[in-house]
Order: C-alpha cells, then sequence, then structure tokens
C-alpha cells in the first residue's frame, strides 16, 4: 500500500519523525497553506485528545488470580514434560498434583495422599504405580496384607517425633479433586471433610483442616 | 531526580536481569514479569479485541506463549516489543477465526460499552460546562477509535497512546515500517472524517 507523498509528510511531522531540516521546510510549507495547517492541526488535536481520554494499559480484573492462573499453567506443562521424559515415570494425578507445588508440605501429607489413593475404589483391586516421597532419605514401601485385608506401607527414614506432640490418625476414604477451584478435599468413611487441599492466589500451599 | 530516559533504562535492564532468570527456569522471575507487563497486554488485546473477558483470556494465553519461546527471545529487543508482538499475535489470530466462524468481527458498526480501565484519567480540574465536554468528547474518540479496523487501531494507539516508533510498531505488528505509515495514515483520516464536526463545533 503507498501513502500519499503529502501525507506521508504531514504524519511524519506529527509523529516527530523528520529532521530538523525537513521540519523546518515544513513548518513553511503550512505558513503559506492554510489547508495543509488546518488539517495538520486537527490531527494533531486528534492526537492529543486519544492521549487525554485513552490508555493503553488497563488494570487487569483479579490480577493476583490472573497471575495464579498462568503460573499454574507453567507448573503444569513442567510436570507434563517432566512425565514425557522416561517412560517408567508415571504417576498418579494426586502425586502430580502434590509434587512441585506441595513440595512444602510434610511427607506425613503425602503419606495421606498415597493411601487415600489405594483407598478409593477399594471394592476392586487397587494397584499403586508409583510413589513419591518429597524428601529423598525417606523410603517408602507399600505390601498388601490379606489377613489384614489392607495396604500397609512402610516409610524409613522419618525423623522421630517428639514424644511431647500430639499424632492423630485419620482413615481417608476416599477424595475429590475440583479442577475449578483447584482443590484437592480428603474425606472419612462417613462423608466428612477430613482435609482441604488448595493454593492461595500466590500459588502457596494451603490446608484446612478439620 | 532520574530522568525519564534513565527510569526507561533503569527498567529495561531490570527486565533483561528478569529475563535472564526466567530463561533458567525462575517461575518467580516470570512471574513478576507478568506483574510488570499484565496491564499493557491486557490493554492491548482488549483494544483489539473490544471486549474484556476475551481480553483477559488472551492475555493469559500471551504470556503463556511466552514463557514457552523465552528461549528463543535473544535479546535484540526490548522484552515489552517482544511480549506486544506476541500479543498482538494471538489477538490477531483469534480475530481472523472468529472472522471465519462468522461472529461478527471487524463489524464497523458494533459499539461497545468501553471497559473500566480503558479510558486515561483527566488531568487538571475543569469547570462542570468543560468537564461535559470533555467527557463527550472522549467518548466520540473512543467510539470512533472502536471503528477502526484492528491493525490501524493498534497502529495508531501504539503511536499517539504508547509513543512507540515506526521501527518499534513495525516489529510489534510484524510488517514493514512503510505498512505502518500507511495504517496511521488511514487511522488518522478515518478518525478525522468521524470526529470533524466534535472538532469544528469546539
Amino acid at each position: 500500500m503507498k501513502t500519499p507523498e503529502n501525507n506521508d509528510t504531514l504524519h511524519r511531522w506529527l509523529d516527530g519523525e523528520m529532521t530538523p531540516a525537513e521540519r523546518t521546510a515544513f513548518e513553511a510549507e503550512m505558513q503559506r497553506d492554510p489547508a495543509l495547517k488546518e488539517e495538520a492541526d486537527m490531527m494533531k488535536r486528534i492526537g492529543e485528545s486519544m492521549r487525554a481520554h485513552v490508555s493503553l494499559e488497563m488494570p487487569v480484573p483479579h490480577g493476583d488470580f490472573f497471575n495464579s492462573q498462568i503460573m499454574d499453567s507453567i507448573k503444569q506443562m513442567q510436570q507434563a514434560s517432566d512425565r514425557a521424559k522416561p517412560a517408567s515415570n508415571s504417576a498418579f494425578s494426586l502425586f502430580d498434583l502434590l509434587r512441585s507445588p506441595w513440595a512444602m508440605i510434610a511427607t506425613a501429607v503425602i503419606v495421606v495422599g498415597g493411601f487415600f489413593a489405594m483407598q478409593s475404589g477399594s471394592s476392586s483391586k487397587t494397584q499403586v504405580v508409583n510413589l513419591y516421597a518429597p524428601n529423598p532419605s525417606v523410603k517408602a514401601q507399600i505390601t498388601y496384607n490379606s489377613d489384614a485385608g489392607a495396604t500397609v506401607m512402610m516409610l524409613d527414614g522419618l525423623e522421630p517425633v517428639p514424644a511431647d506432640k500430639p499424632i492423630a490418625g485419620f482413615n481417608v476414604h476416599h477424595s475429590e479433586n475440583d479442577a475449578e477451584m483447584a482443590t484437592t478435599t480428603l474425606f472419612d468413611e462417613n462423608g466428612g471433610v477430613l482435609l482441604v487441599m488448595a493454593k492461595d492466589s500466590r500459588n502457596q500451599p494451603r490446608m484446612f483442616l478439620r | 531526580m532520574p530522568t525519564p530516559a534513565s527510569t526507561a533504562n533503569d527498567s529495561e535492564a531490570a527486565d533483561v536481569d528478569l529475563v535472564r532468570q526466567a530463561q533458567s527456569g525462575n517461575v518467580r522471575a516470570f512471574d513478576q514479569l507478568v506483574t510488570r507487563y499484565r496491564g499493557k497486554v491486557y490493554g492491548m488485546c482488549y483494544h483489539l479485541v473490544q471486549n474484556e473477558q476475551d481480553a483477559w483470556d488472551l492475555a493469559q494465553e500471551t504470556f503463556i506463549k511466552a514463557w514457552r519461546a523465552l528461549a528463543s527471545f535473544k535479546g535484540d529487543s526490548a522484552f515489552y516489543t517482544w511480549i506486544y508482538r506476541i500479543a498482538h499475535n494471538t489477538g490477531y489470530d483469534w480475530l481472523r477465526k472468529k472472522r471465519i466462524q462468522g461472529d461478527g468481527e471487524f463489524d464497523d458498526e458494533v459499539h461497545r460499552e468501553v471497559a473500566a480501565g480503558a479510558e486515561a484519567v483527566p488531568h487538571g480540574l475543569l469547570r462542570p460546562d468543560e468537564a461535559m465536554r470533555d467527557q463527550e468528547l472522549g467518548t466520540r474518540i473512543k467510539a470512533a477509535i472502536a471503528q477502526l479496523p484492528p491493525d490501524h487501531r493498534t497502529a495508531i494507539l501504539l503511536r499517539e497512546v504508547d509513543g512507540q516508533s515506526y521501527e518499534e510498531i513495525a516489529k510489534i505488528m510484524g510488517c514493514q515500517v512503510g505498512t505502518v505509515m500507511s495504517r496511521l495514515f488511514y487511522a488518522r483520516k478515518k478518525l478525522q472524517e468521524l470526529l470533524k464536526d466534535a472538532y469544528e463545533n469546539a
């Protein structure tokens, strides 16, 4: 597309893209040509009005949520990429969920997660595909005890719990993931909520206990 | 007191540092870049598609694409030029698909409400009658800009509102400088035609 030469000069003047010599010559031409000056003045005023009334930068609605969604997508991409590397590295989706954003959650939570994974659909045979412990010094083993009719998880390498710390045990019956709210909820055998795991607007893990 | 030029240089230097960290996998550094440029990217998408919800989604898509392509960013241009270009391409692809689907995009007769924040804050105190005239003029200007074809709209906003040079606009829009000048020419002519009476009566 070609721009008419006369207007090309006018636009370069408006945009400050002229050399000093070109500018002087053009301004002299405007003095001789009132119609050109009138057009230039009007275009200049339109530009000024645009700057006064229109902004290219706009506040993003729910800015924190905007960022956290992007960070979530990036983490999912990274997890997908990690999974794609070794073929044998497939894992439960819960463990994937726990892997990176939940790295700060204690091993105990991972244990709970693993246990619930086995319990869900417990009426049929459950197969544990993989285990993940964020602390590499902790060794996890799982066996099925047919006498007890239960799956037993053994964890070696955990630090001893101080005697003065109260310990509570939970029987996790099943879990539900809510993709929209980005939460995982653990339930007991009566359908009561034991634990809700979520992320805050800064993508940090948050847990809500019953 | 820092000069505008030194502030711009400092800002670019900070961008370079954040980009370098992000390229080495630091997600937090990229998060800072998102915070720094989300307003501009969202604004650009909004002016392109004229719709808050789609602009929000497209701005997110822009940053996700940027993350994926971060390794290819060599720093030949400023980070904002690069991210603007991704935003422009993302928005333009979306418009193209929408046009193919026949959703009425590029319809010059469509007038939409202006999103909160799309308006610049008026400076100075005006008398009530002046304020009303000024507000009317602002409404007319925004309506006129919305009637421009998307590529003309982007070019004129980048030039007049964002103050980008022809070369920068050409890089962002992925076209020649001559094409930028041509788009500016037609955008200004159209605005002149649409706003003539407003200025003649002023």
